[in-house]
């Protein structure tokens, strides 16, 4: 395992071995053993961050709300969910779905030519450096991801 | 092998006691996972319902083999969750009181309470995907594969939708003057 694999490693999952993936689990551990000290480095950040997210985890309680449910169902009939609609109206909504990120794609691109011009501008962004290559990224990060499959598969076929 | 495989054919021929024993089951994770996504107690409770009686209105559609009961809840979860944040914001914890002068047990429980606000306040600045694959992975320790399953989601670009969220979690938590971190030991 390379320095670069291990980073990936806990800037993804932490700094847990128990929750790195376990294909790769046993040669990160290895990694860290034959460099302690640099490991540790890498894993500083990340310590830091899983200890932030255990202060933030939630445990509602639920005593009442397992009533209300199980009252509520008494109420309630049961039904059957009817077959997933058919191609031809899922093709209606794939059509429409890339129309939408075409519209979001463009707005993209306008916004791209406007900071090349205010380059200010682009720094406000904290969350993306837009990039020529973070397009697929961005698409993820909002639930664009099959309508962008979808768009670059049909762009290179159709 | 579904966990839940010994409730499933019961509660599809409509036995309640049966619905009752996968509430008792699964009520604290559903609403948990709702909890960090919305922010909003009563919303996450609103949500959680509704999971449970989607769940006993199609159970007897059910395809068994398809896919571990809970992952199907928990995914209908996640939608119904990134569903309402399309429609509103999520709900920021309110600012705590100013810190009184008091006794040491009290400071550091208030503090520690002011941690915690801050960083439930981090997680809900994220973009919501963001959001949700840190509560699938970090909170409801689901499964690379699971998780990809819940998000709709190739395996790996679940895992790099992971890696920039716990990227942007950091740098908002670095660009946080008032946040209290840990003390190196």
């Amino acid at each position: 395992m390379t320095r670069d694999d291990f980073i990936k490693i806990v800037e993804t999952y932490g700094v847990n071995p128990g929750r790195w993936p376990q294909d790769q689990r046993a040669q990160a551990k290895k990694f860290m053993n034959a460099h302690p000290d640099e490991a540790a480095i890498i894993m500083d950040a990340d310590h830091n961050l899983d200890h932030a997210l255990e202060t933030a985890r939630l445990t509602p309680g639920t005593d009442m709300l397992k009533a209300r449910i199980k009252s509520a169902a008494q109420s309630t009939p049961q039904t059957h969910i009817p077959n997933p609609a058919s191609s031809r109206r899922g093709f209606g909504y794939r059509a429409m779905a890339a129309m939408v990120l075409a519209a979001f794609s463009l707005g993209f691109a306008g916004a791209n030519l406007m900071n090349s011009a205010e380059p200010e501008t682009i720094t406000q962004d904290t969350t993306y450096q837009l990039a020529d290559n973070n397009w697929e990224d961005i698409a993820e990060d909002y639930g664009f991801s099959e309508i962008y499959e979808w768009v670059e598969q049909t762009d290179t076929t159709g | 092998m579904d966990p839940d495989g010994d409730l499933i054919a019961s509660i599809a021929m409509g036995d309640q006691t049966a619905f009752g024993v996968l509430v008792d089951r699964h009520a604290g994770a559903i609403s948990a996972l709702a909890s960090h996504m919305l922010g909003d107690a009563h919303m996450a409770e609103d949500i959680t319902q509704t999971v449970f009686l989607k769940t006993w209105q199609m159970l007897p559609a059910w395809r068994k083999g398809e896919a571990k009961l809970i992952t199907w809840m928990r995914r209908v979860a996640t939608n119904l969750c990134l569903d309402h944040l399309r429609k509103h914001r999520p709900v920021y914890m309110d600012q705590l009181p100013e810190q009184a002068a008091g006794d040491a047990d009290q400071e550091a429980s208030l503090s520690s309470l002011q941690t915690r606000q801050q960083m439930q306040n981090h997680l809900l600045d994220l973009p919501d995907r963001q959001r949700a694959v840190l509560t699938l992975s970090y909170y409801q320790d689901v499964s690379l594969k699971e998780g990809a399953s819940i998000m709709n989601l190739s395996v790996s670009a679940y895992e790099s939708l992971l890696r920039r969220a716990r990227t942007a979690l950091k740098t908002r938590i670095a660009d946080d003057k008032n946040f209290k971190r840990k003390e190196a030991p």
